[in-house]
């Protein structure tokens, strides 16, 4: 999902795409930077490696297969990148910074 | 640059471990000497955080007044103060997160002389209550609220006639109010209803009746005449 920022924070990007664990699709700008685990040749869905936190959280794993590339602490956390930051938010910080952007 | 009521502005990153939320609600500029005094001294052992609301930002450019007071940031409440200070709070303890307490200044132009010593000192402490003096409203305050001459004219009265200030029950003469942010957390568990029902200016209303509903206790006594022997 694209978000914008409200108001104004230097701290954060003014744009970021956005991804939750439960959304079935992996973005591409996701799928670029984490470990593929396998396509599915039909759809051409990805899969990446990820490890289930008992907190809700999820560990992403990189392209390189052994470090962790994010995580996120509870099961409503958004995945953002933007500017070339990957970053996590929660839920209720998620709505103090951005709304969601007109642009598809 | 399009500025959006109820959202926060960030001028400078915060730094400091105080945060000061100074509500502005009259148009009254130039600042007094005295006052612009007090900010600058305010400044120095807190980050300030502004909140411009009713006639308090008119013809004002709050970024350039932000910086020149090296404020961390500013809103804009123009419906319902409550919901522009708990949000402000929000956001202080959510995405700043440096806060281990805040100073809430309900006016500007009554800002007092700041005992930085004693401030910091509350702020360092493990005081945990809302530090202001309490008051309940009196008898003809509370008619005032319910008194309600529409009802007697026409029966055509505004759906939000019956709540507006339904719940004022206690407010405080101090100038200053010290919160933890724990109490902001709080805040946000109150209806909706309850929150727009505090239409005054005057945001010690609010924090006042609030801190009685939710039984959080306070230690009724002024910032500066607080027992420091006791923290």
């Amino acid at each position: 999902m694209k978000m914008i920022q409200r108001g104004r924070n230097n701290k954060y990007p003014e744009k970021i795409d956005t991804w939750q664990k439960s959304e079935r699709d992996i973005p591409e700008w996701l799928t670029d930077i984490a470990k593929v685990e396998m396509v599915d040749l039909g759809s051409g869905r990805k899969k990446i490696r990820m490890n289930s936190l008992t907190s809700g959280g999820v560990e992403i794993i990189a392209a390189d297969g052994q470090s962790i590339l994010i995580r996120t602490q509870g099961e409503s956390d958004y995945v953002c990148f933007g500017d070339n930051k990957l970053f996590s938010l929660t839920e209720s910080q998620m709505g103090l910074l951005y709304k969601q952007s007109e642009d598809k | 640059m399009k500025k959006e009521r109820n959202e926060v502005y960030v001028v400078n990153q915060p730094q400091k471990a105080l945060m000061s939320i100074v509500l502005i609600g009259k148009n009254e500029y130039p600042l007094s000497e005295r006052i612009h005094n007090r900010l600058y001294e305010l400044s120095c052992i807190s980050d300030l955080f502004f909140i411009f609301h009713g006639e308090g930002n008119r013809g004002i450019n709050e970024d350039k007044f932000c910086n020149l007071y090296s404020a961390c940031g500013w809103m804009i409440s123009r419906d319902s103060l409550p919901e522009t200070f708990i949000r402000a709070g929000k956001y202080g303890n959510e995405i700043f997160k440096t806060p281990a307490g805040y100073l809430v200044v309900p006016d500007v132009y009554d800002l007092p002389d700041i005992a930085a010593d004693i401030i910091q000192k509350i702020n360092a402490s493990g005081l945990v209550q809302p530090i202001f003096k309490e008051r309940r409203l009196g008898t003809d305050e509370f008619y005032q609220i319910y008194n309600s001459p529409a009802d007697i004219v026409s029966k055509l009265t505004r759906p939000t006639d019956g709540l507006d200030k339904k719940y004022s029950i206690w407010t405080s003469e101090s100038n200053t109010i010290f919160l933890r942010p724990d109490t902001f957390g709080k805040f946000e568990t109150l209806p909706a209803e309850y929150i727009k029902s505090f239409s005054w200016s005057d945001i010690r209303y609010f924090i006042a009746s609030a801190v009685k509903k939710l039984l959080i206790g306070n230690t009724n006594s002024n910032v500066e005449d607080l027992d420091l022997g006791s923290l």
